[in-house]
C-alpha cells in the first residue's frame, strides 16, 4: 500500500475538522458520537462505524490536530452517562484544514465553510 | 420502556463491548481502557439519541451492529498500529499466544472433519448396503469428532479455553488412528492402503501423541497465564439511571 504523503489529509480527516470546527464553534468542544451524527447530517449519509472514527480520531490527536480531554467524572455521574472523551480542533487542525480548502476547493467547498 | 432500557439495546452493547474487549486485549491497560471507555460512551449517546429521534429499539440495535461490524477491520488495524508501538516483549508473547492458539484451532478443525468425513461415510455405506451395521470404529471416530467440535466452540471463550484445550487432547490422540480403522469398513481404498502399508497404525497413533502433547502444552501455557490477562475487563452496558463515570 503506497504511504500517504505527510501533510496530506484523507477526504475523511477533512471532513472531521469540518464538521468538529462547526460543533466546536458551537459547544467549545465535540464528542464522538456528537461528530459521526454531525457528519451523518450535514451529508446524509449512514452514522460513521466505531472503529473508522475512533480510529481517525486517534490518529488526528498524534499528529496534533486534534486534542482531546476526558470529561470531568463530576458532571458525567449529574448527567447520569459515562464520561465523554471531549475533542477540540487544535490550531494546527484548523490551519490544515484551511490549506485544504485553498487547494483542493471542490470537495471542501460543497461544505459550509466554518473557518473565518 | 425507554430504548436505552429495552433488551434489544443491551444486547448490541453488550455484543460490541465484548468486540472492543476482543481487540484491545492484550494492549497496554491504559490504551485500552481507553477505547472501551470510548465506545461505551458512544453506545450510550447513540441510544439517547435514538430515544430523542423515535428510533425504535430494534432499529438502534441494527444500527450499532452495524457501525460495530463496518469499523471491524478499522478496529484491527488499529490493534496492529498500537502492537506495533508496543513493548517487542509484549508483542512477541502476543504472537506466540496467537500462533499457539492457530495450531490448536487447526487440530480441532481437522478433527471435526475427519469425523464429519467418517460420518458421510457410514450414511453412504447404508444407504447403498455397503454396510448393514454401523462398525464401532466408526462410531468412535464420530463421537471424537463431536468432542473436538465441542471444545472448539468451548475454545471460543478465554476462560475455559485452557480445558477446552485439555479436552482436545482426547480426540487428537486417538482420531487418526479411530478414522483409519473405520474407513477399513466402510472404503474399499480405505483397505488396500491399510494392506500394503503395515505401519500406519503406529503411524496414526504417534501423530496423534504428537497433536495431543500440542494440545496438553497449550492448555498448561494458558492456565498459566494470569486470570486477569484472559478475563480482561468485564463488559457491562449500565442502564439508565446507573452512571458510569
Amino acid at each position: 500500500m503506497p504511504r500517504r504523503r505527510s501533510g496530506v489529509l484523507l477526504p475523511l480527516e477533512l471532513a472531521i475538522l469540518d464538521a468538529g470546527s462547526t460543533l466546536q464553534a458551537a459547544d467549545g468542544s465535540f464528542f464522538g458520537f456528537g461528530l459521526a451524527r454531525a457528519m451523518a447530517d450535514q451529508d446524509g449519509s449512514a452514522l460513521l462505524a466505531h472503529g473508522t472514527l475512533y480510529k481517525a480520531l486517534g490518529r488526528m490527536s498524534e499528529a496534533g490536530l486534534l486534542e482531546s480531554e476526558w470529561e470531568a467524572a463530576a458532571s458525567a455521574e449529574a448527567a447520569g452517562r459515562p464520561r465523554r472523551r471531549l475533542y477540540r480542533v487544535t490550531g494546527a487542525g484548523e490551519a490544515a484544514l484551511r490549506a485544504s480548502v485553498r487547494a483542493a476547493p471542490s470537495p471542501i467547498a460543497t461544505t459550509r465553510p466554518v473557518i473565518a | 420502556m425507554s430504548v436505552e432500557s429495552s433488551g434489544h439495546f443491551h444486547r448490541a452493547a453488550r455484543d460490541v463491548l465484548r468486540w472492543t474487549m476482543t481487540y484491545t486485549r492484550g494492549l497496554d491497560a491504559g490504551i485500552a481502557a481507553r477505547r472501551q471507555d470510548e465506545i461505551a460512551s458512544d453506545l450510550h449517546e447513540h441510544a439517547v439519541w435514538a430515544g430523542d429521534a423515535g428510533v425504535s429499539p430494534r432499529r438502534l440495535a441494527w444500527s450499532i451492529r452495524l457501525r460495530a461490524v463496518r469499523g471491524a477491520p478499522a478496529d484491527l488495524i488499529w490493534r496492529s498500529n498500537v502492537l506495533r508501538q508496543a513493548d517487542p516483549g509484549v508483542r512477541l508473547v502476543l504472537r506466540a499466544d496467537a500462533a499457539l492458539l492457530a495450531v490448536v484451532a487447526m487440530i480441532g478443525v481437522l478433527d471435526v472433519a475427519l469425523g464429519a468425513f467418517v460420518l458421510f461415510r457410514l450414511v453412504r455405506a447404508l444407504v447403498i448396503g455397503d454396510v448393514h451395521s454401523i462398525p464401532g470404529p466408526a462410531l468412535g471416530s464420530i463421537i471424537l469428532g463431536l468432542i473436538a467440535l465441542l471444545a472448539l466452540v468451548a475454545m471460543v471463550g478465554e476462560r475455559q479455553r485452557a480445558w477446552a484445550a485439555f479436552t482436545l487432547a482426547v480426540p487428537a490422540g486417538l482420531i487418526l488412528a479411530e478414522t483409519g480403522r473405520a474407513l477399513y469398513f466402510l472404503s474399499a481404498s480405505a483397505v488396500v492402503l491399510v494392506n500394503r502399508i503395515p505401519w500406519w497404525e503406529p503411524a496414526t497413533y504417534a501423530v496423534g501423541a504428537a497433536l495431543a502433547l500440542a494440545c496438553v502444552a497449550a492448555a498448561i501455557h494458558w492456565l498459566r497465564l494470569p486470570t486477569k490477562n484472559r478475563a480482561g475487563r468485564p463488559a457491562t452496558v449500565h442502564r439508565e439511571g446507573d452512571p458510569r463515570a
